[in-house]
């Protein structure tokens, strides 16, 4: 969770923003652009798409900005956790596979990128196979390492509500890879 | 031009721009069209992975650990993911042409 100090450099950097230094916007985009991409990967398993998730997100909170009260990192999470939501609406509506994109997906090594081996694309299956709340509860826990608290925050919903969701995915995970991978 | 209203005290705000959802009411599994299937995990499997509890605790869970333990290590992997170089730049330069 970002401290007091990187909170009021938010602000500080958005006041600078607002008062036309549009290369400013860039501080906020280094600061937060990874988290928020793993966000998006998790809930779509698509390099591509959380790149896009991402500028529109990004895009869409400049020309907002003068409407961020409080923190602006749980004001931006919330436009990326929408734009996900949307694209699951939409991918279902027209019966994509939420599997089907294979782009490099920002690993930090090559080594990673071809080590991504079937583990990867099951886990990619059965979060698919997750309703939208399980999926990103587990993905904030086990993909972003959040705390509950954090969670909670970012969320507006109460830890006990969160753990729940988080422990109903893992059951449902469990279920989907145990006789694969146990 | 209209704008989504992205105050998140705001609770007029659309749908598409409002992730709340009520703390009474947990969803259940009313999007997606399958019923969920899930195998009910020790509550001390539970305590491993929220980190409350070490792997002492879970003797009679190996079948369990063998499989969280690999996914840990693959979602482990995925929390060292960081944005493509490209996407920062490509954003500050879509503003710019706005």
């Amino acid at each position: 969770m970002p401290s007091d100090e990187t909170l009021d450099a938010d602000q500080a950097v958005i006041d600078r923003v607002l008062a036309g230094d549009r290369n400013a916007f860039g501080i906020l985009i280094e600061r937060y652009s990874d988290p928020l991409y793993r966000h998006a990967y998790g809930m779509t398993g698509s390099a591509d798409v959380a790149e896009d998730i991402l500028q529109v997100s990004f895009i869409k909170a400049y020309h907002h900005l003068a409407e961020v009260r409080g923190r602006f990192d749980a004001w931006v999470f919330r436009i990326v956790a929408n734009g996900c939501k949307d694209w699951l609406k939409n991918i279902r509506r027209t019966h994509l596979s939420y599997e089907e994109d294979d782009q490099p997906s920002g690993f930090e090594t090559p080594e990673e990128e071809l080590d991504r081996g079937e583990l990867r694309r099951d886990l990619d299956g059965a979060l698919g196979a997750l309703p939208d709340s399980l999926r990103e509860a587990f993905v904030m826990k086990h993909v972003e390492g959040r705390s509950y608290e954090e969670m909670a925050v970012l969320l507006d919903a109460t830890v006990g509500a969160l753990k729940m969701r988080v422990h109903r995915a893992r059951e449902a995970l469990q279920k989907l890879l145990e006789e694969r991978y146990a | 031009m209209m704008h989504d209203s992205l105050d998140p005290r705001n609770e007029t705000a659309t749908p598409s721009t409002d992730a709340r959802v009520p703390a009474q009411a947990e969803p259940q599994a009313t999007d997606r069209e399958v019923p969920l299937a899930s195998r009910e995990l020790p509550s001390a499997v539970h305590a491993w992975l929220d980190g409350e509890a070490s792997a002492d605790a879970l003797a009679g869970a190996e079948r369990e650990v063998a499989l969280w333990t690999q996914i840990n290590a693959e979602t482990g992997r995925r929390r060292r993911m960081t944005t493509p170089a490209h996407v920062p730049v490509q954003i500050l330069a879509k503003l710019a042409d706005d």
